[in-house]
């Protein structure tokens, strides 16, 4: 019986203090007082350091986006921005509230921008309150905007995905799958190759009239007049930009990253000049490395597997020599851009494949030995060997071409 | 002492969970960086260790609880501060939890909460639990074992599906050396938590089948090292030994990178409810284990009496014990040392070796 | 708390019913005249209108005063008239006791022994005894100058008959259900297991309404200890009334303050046929056609008797949804709300637009939205039932729909809201058991609030409160989780999956306790000789 009663005597004490509790729940948030933020956008601000960062968050309206309750009010936009300068992140973020109608939240980001300006100086700092506060999550992609601010960027309205972050993210993913030239690099990503040492980054532009991008009638025109593009591989350096790298070499970095999936190769025919498309439709690569006389000698094996989706001339695709010839072109086409790369990040002193690790692996002793001086003196010097290995499966539906 | 049954499965369950524990979430051996499942290995092993000195000494005594039979060995005074001693240490270290889990949940997930709601909710829980008596707490781990083998099958099986999982990062293997290694293998992996096992000799007399103690003992010591390695191994993989040293919560940062067809995503749900569950089971194994001290050195009549003021002594001290949560980890770390290896190491070989030597004498004797 | 309840009751219903009750009248004897005793017995029935009293004279060569009464409505009247008015008006060719006048007593004797054709004849020395059978439907036969009275068996009168059960429907099972007649109803028992073992022990209960009671068990497979509990348990009931098996679980129940039911009820013959033969005992009140089953466990309330009638892997697999569905209902509305309340960054970017979409009109905070829908069905609910037949189906159709509808577009509400609500209700409907479906309605609400106040850590915190809670129950003796926990590894084949029937070899291991082979392929024997 007196535990019983004391059972009891618990019970409501626990009834008690979750009523006295529910007085101040103090986490419960209500959907409606959070402003959503969809993307941010980091540019330098002045030189004070008052200034430092100006921060731009771009925060969408849902019933505009989600088609809405009102019947869909489509001169309203879907999104909106604001931007603010402050000595920290956190500074800046903290003053927007003056302007936005709610507390932000940011567990949703979908993208990070960091303004060209701003790489060039430094960027190294940035990330550590992503890391840290637990509002943020990290696995948003980073990219860096070439030739404008990252708040120009973020005020660029599109079509066919109402939330411009979203556009740009799945913008960021099609081209990582389907074209291959650009890799998508995560916030996680990028801090722990910043920590080590040099990364590449995608980067983004903007094409046209960016003072139109800022108007909903951009979304409404058929050709936009601002649009955004993913375009270019920046090539960081101790946090600082220090190159960009465009078309066959930025695909090169995505070749030995083994993260290549898809791609389109072209090689030549007798008569013209890249004429043959192959569609390249898997990808693997290795990267091996040993240690000869004290020197790192790295190996990138590559396998590729492709069909020919199209061809501009009329060669004899029912002929296995054929394709044998193209399968030798495939390999050299895949080298000689992969060489490429390795060539301009060796100049740049950048290892952003991650190569040092690799030796590390291979031989922590030797490793140990060379560690500060790799990107510097090293890694400029080694000798990387690259070995390709195309195939070529099909030719689609039809064997020999029109053409004659 | 209550009348009361636990049976071998419960009892695993009981001592799995606990070995879990808080171990599971923060980065545990991480002083071995690449090699920390190395060094948890080697620490599992030292527990087992400790296993046969506390065997030794149950076997002696089937049914005392520690605090018992350190009187029989050592004499009523020295016995009892040994006692005394080992009451404070259960009290401290289930103080620890409580106040490691609040520190959870606020960094993580609810930040405007304040520690003392999520405190006093907390013990409140677990002394109602143990007021129904220790049977109730066995069968509760029986059910709970299942759900948390449940999400921990999902969590990893999610982790290894979504790609994350980089075989390279733990290489190259014994990057330092064995030194760091053994050194956190004895310094860190063999108390934390296996030394803390030592909660368990308060419980044993309540097994039904003495005969199984061996048993049970030696498949959880064995699966949970199993666990909390491989959990160490996969933490490193996804996220690397740099991130990993500097997380505080590194469990729930792998699980966050879980995101497979852009929906299964966000899991941090999975990691937070078994931190709940194992934590749960840690406080309540050290709560219990204090209480029985209380009531045998103090001659109560049961348990319940003693509950809900050994409570409120929890949810204060929690509140107290440190100020900001840098300085509370490393209070943990090397703080603690010395009063825990003499409580879960120095002491029962003590009055092993003093227990053997006596029975020697007697057997001679007659 | 128990005597606590008890003293309450008590008190009350004595101070109402002692009063008028005048125990002196019915305690005397019956007397030798005719007409005295039947003054008495109208006395004490305050002259009920249907009390039918027939006073006539026998046939030769007795020649003799006597009387019938009956209660209009208990009896069947060819009955009485075929065997005992018949008889007794009929002439005989008796040869005893010539010449010399028949004494009242010696002719007491003879009706009872050769003239009296019903078939079962009672006597009944005192008014009380006499008023009893009198009132469970048998013909009194008094004789003047006899101060005893015979009570003749002619129970009849408008009863219900068998009919398919209401609420546990059954596909391919038979369709029969309980009637509110005891005799009825273990005659279904009775035709199901034609062993002898199967056993009936009748005791009555209620001071004033005299229910009876019946507790059905086999002998030999049903636990001693168990039965003698049950059998203390209804001993210490000492009420004025038995309202129905109900009055009876909450009297035998083992801890009344747990949400959980801890007896089972069913309107199912097979279903308690099956159960006994696991070793259980059914408690059968006169007058309810639900009767009640000791020990449960908390697996059996998501176990129907279609389950034994279909496929193991279909059965398995309902099984299977019955108990996400217990859990949908349990924590959906909670979860619910923790997430859109404290954890939003959990949830996947599109969805959250969308919820955060419709919720900028709503002007509620989650929790009182979702209480107040919530509350809305269950008022919806009790209407239902409460509802005449034929208006029932278009209010609920209209209440859900238009309801629903109106509130959604009106802003009051935010539809997420209002699917969460059905999805929990439809989840509830799953439960083959209605007292469990009532437990979770209650423990539904105080997850809720626990969500609303700490979010999932709150909704965590309650699961280990509940399964603590439950984990200490025990229904007679068995703990209530088994066989989750303790762990009965055996006894797992009918706990959540069903496994083929040729592989059930065993009985539940705590119920049983001795006798636990339900197959005896080797031996051959009958229920009694298996393992120990």
């Amino acid at each position: 019986m007196n535990s019983l009663l004391i059972q009891r005597s618990y019970k409501i004490l626990l009834c008690v203090l979750s009523i006295l509790f529910t007085s101040g729940c103090w986490d419960s948030n209500e959907l409606q007082d959070f402003s959503i933020i969809s993307g941010i956008g980091i540019d330098k601000g002045g030189d004070d350091p008052e200034d430092r960062f100006r921060t731009t968050v771009q925060i969408i309206n849902p019933s505009i986006v989600s088609g809405g309750q009102q019947g869909g009010n489509v001169q309203s936009s879907p999104v909106t921005t604001f931007s603010e300068t402050g000595s920290t992140l956190k500074e800046a973020l903290r003053k927007i509230s003056n302007e936005a109608p709610a507390e932000l939240f940011f567990p949703h980001i979908q993208i990070m921008l960091i303004g060209e300006e701003l790489a060039k100086d430094g960027m190294k700092e940035l990330f550590d309150v992503i890391e840290r506060d637990p509002k943020f999550r990290v696995l948003f992609p980073v990219l860096i905007v070439k030739g404008h601010t990252a708040e120009d960027a973020l005020k660029v309205s599109t079509s066919l995905r109402p939330v411009p972050s979203a556009n740009i993210e799945g913008s960021l993913e099609s081209s990582k799958e389907i074209w291959g030239e650009f890799q998508s690099t995560r916030a996680d990503q990028a801090i722990m190759k910043l920590a080590e040492g040099s990364v590449a980054i995608t980067g983004i532009q903007i094409n046209g009239k960016v003072e139109k991008g800022n108007q909903t009638a951009n979304m409404q025109e058929i050709s936009q007049s601002a649009k955004l593009e993913i375009k270019g591989l920046a090539i960081i350096r101790d946090g600082k930009l220090e190159k960009w790298l465009e078309g066959d070499p930025a695909r090169g970095v995505v070749w030995v990253n083994n993260e290549m999936e898809q791609t389109v190769m072209n090689l030549d025919c007798p008569e013209k000049k890249d004429a043959v498309a192959i569609d390249i439709g898997r990808a693997k690569s290795g990267i091996k490395v040993k240690v000869k006389k004290d020197k790192p000698v790295i190996t990138i094996k590559i396998n590729a597997e492709g069909d020919v989706l199209e061809t501009h001339c009329p060669i004899e695709l029912d002929k296995d020599k054929t394709i044998k010839r193209l399968e030798n072109q495939l390999s050299k086409e895949i080298k000689d851009e992969v060489m490429t790369t390795i060539k301009t990040v060796q100049e740049e002193k950048t290892d952003v494949f991650g190569f040092g690790e690799y030796i590390n692996i291979e031989d922590k002793n030797y490793w140990k030995k060379i560690k500060d001086k790799w990107e510097e003196e090293i890694f400029p010097e080694s000798k990387v060997n690259v070995e390709v290995n195309a195939t070529i499966r099909r030719t689609g539906m039809k064997v020999k071409s029109y053409i004659k | 002492m209550e009348k009361a049954k636990v049976n071998g499965i419960q009892l695993f369950a009981l001592m799995f969970m606990f070995n879990l524990g808080t171990a599971v979430v923060v980065s545990y051996g991480i002083g071995a960086k690449k090699d920390a499942w190395l060094a948890i290995l080697l620490g599992m092993s030292i527990g087992f260790c400790l296993f046969f000195i506390y065997y030794r000494l149950f076997c002696h005594y089937p049914k005392l609880p520690i605090t018992g039979y350190a009187r029989k060995i050592l004499g009523n005074y020295f016995g009892w501060i040994i006692g005394l001693f080992y009451v404070l240490y259960f009290l401290q270290i289930a103080t620890r939890q409580v106040r490691d889990f609040s520190e959870l949940i606020v960094s993580s997930t609810m930040t405007e909460t304040p520690l003392l709601a999520i405190q006093i909710s907390f013990v409140l829980v677990i002394c109602y639990v143990l007021n129904q008596g220790i049977e109730v707490l066995a069968r509760t781990a029986e059910v709970f074992i299942v759900i948390l083998f449940l999400l921990g099958a999902a969590g990893n099986f999610l982790i290894l599906v979504s790609g994350e999982f980089e075989l390279h990062n733990l290489r190259p293997f014994l990057e330092n050396g064995w030194k760091p290694i053994l050194s956190t293998a004895v310094l860190e992996s063999s108390h934390f938590p296996f030394g803390e096992m030592v909660v368990f000799t308060m419980l044993l007399p309540y097994l039904n089948k003495s005969g199984s103690v061996k048993k049970v003992w030696m498949s959880a010591l064995l699966l949970s090292g199993l666990a909390l390695s491989w959990t160490a191994s996969l933490n490193i993989a996804v996220l690397g030994v740099d991130v990993m040293e500097r997380t505080t919560f590194p469990t729930l940062a792998t699980i966050g990178k879980v995101n497979l067809l852009d929906f299964i995503q966000r899991l941090d749900v999975i990691v937070v409810f078994t931190m709940l569950i194992t934590v749960f089971f840690k406080g309540s194994l050290f709560i219990y284990g204090a209480v029985i001290g209380i009531v045998d050195l103090f001659k109560l009549k049961n348990h319940q009496q003693i509950l809900l003021p050994v409570g409120g002594i929890i949810i204060v001290s929690a509140m107290t014990i440190a100020t900001n949560f840098s300085g509370y980890m490393e209070e943990g770390k090397e703080g603690l040392r010395p009063l825990v290896f003499a409580l879960f190491l120095y002491f029962p070989v003590l009055m092993l070796i003093v227990s053997t030597i006596r029975k020697r004498l007697k057997q001679k004797t007659n | 708390m128990n005597d606590a309840w008890n003293r309450m009751f008590k008190k009350k219903t004595q101070k109402v019913f002692n009063d008028e009750i005048d125990s002196s009248s019915i305690e005397q004897d019956l007397g030798h005249s005719l007409e005295d005793n039947i003054i008495n017995i109208k006395e004490a029935l305050g002259h009920s209108g249907d009390l039918i009293i027939r006073e006539f004279e026998m046939g030769k060569p007795f020649m003799h005063k006597v009387a019938t009464i009956y209660v209009n409505g208990l009896t069947d009247k060819d009955l009485m008239g075929n065997l005992v008015i018949e008889k007794l008006m009929a002439d005989t060719n008796v040869v005893e006791n010539e010449g010399e006048a028949w004494a009242p007593s010696q002719i007491g004797i003879y009706i009872k022994d050769h003239l009296l054709t019903a078939t079962h004849v009672e006597v009944a020395i005192d008014l009380k005894k006499l008023l009893s059978l009198l009132l469970t439907g048998q013909t009194i036969v008094l004789i003047n100058g006899l101060n005893q009275a015979f009570g003749c068996a002619s129970q009849g009168g408008e009863l219900r008959s068998i009919q398919e059960p209401t609420t546990e429907n059954s596909v391919r099972g038979p369709k029969e259900s309980f009637t509110e007649s005891l005799i009825t109803n273990t005659s279904l028992i009775r035709r199901r297991i034609k062993s002898p073992n199967l056993w009936l022990e009748t005791k009555e209960l209620g001071k004033i309404t005299q229910t009876v009671i019946g507790v059905m068990y086999i002998n030999g497979i049903a636990n001693e200890k168990l039965i003698n509990e049950v059998r203390e348990r209804l001993d210490k009931i000492d009420v004025d009334e038995i309202q129905g098996s109900n009055t009876i679980e909450e009297w035998i129940a083992d801890d009344t303050f747990t949400p959980w039911p801890t007896i089972m009820v069913t309107e199912r013959p097979d279903v308690v046929s099956g159960n006994l033969l696991e070793g259980r005992v059914a408690i059968f009140v006169d007058g309810t056609p639900i009767p009640l089953i000791v020990p449960t466990t908390w697996n059996q309330f998501f176990q129907t008797a279609e389950d034994y009638y279909l496929r193991w892997n279909i059965s398995g697999f309902l099984r299977f949804i019955r108990i996400i569905s217990f859990l949908i209902t349990l924590l959906g509305p909670s979860l619910f709300i923790a997430f859109l309340s404290f954890h939003p960054e959990l949830i996947p970017t599109p969805l959250l637009i969308n919820l955060a979409a419709q919720r900028q009109a709503i002007p509620f905070p989650v929790i009182i939205e979702a209480l107040l829908m919530e509350f809305t069905f269950e008022v919806l609910r009790e209407a239902g039932v409460r509802m005449p037949r034929p208006v029932g189906q278009a209010v609920s159709i209209v209440g859900a729909l238009v309801l629903g509808e109106a509130a959604v577009s009106a802003g009051i509400v935010s539809s997420a809201m209002v699917i969460v609500v059905a999805a929990t209700a439809i989840a509830s409907f799953t439960i083959p058991h209605y007292s469990m479906t009532d437990a979770v309605r209650l423990l539904r609400f105080i997850m809720m609030l626990l969500a609303s106040t700490f979010g999932l850590y709150g909704i965590g915190l309650g699961v280990i409160l509940l399964v603590s809670h439950t984990v200490g129950l025990r229904s007679f003796g068995i703990p209530y989780l088994s066989p989750f926990a303790p762990l009965i590894v055996a006894d797992q084949k009918d706990a959540i999956l069903r496994i083929p029937i040729p592989f059930m070899r065993k009985r539940p291991h705590l119920v049983s306790q001795k006798n636990t082979n339900r197959i005896n392929t080797k031996k051959g024997g009958q229920i009694g000789e298996g393992n120990e």
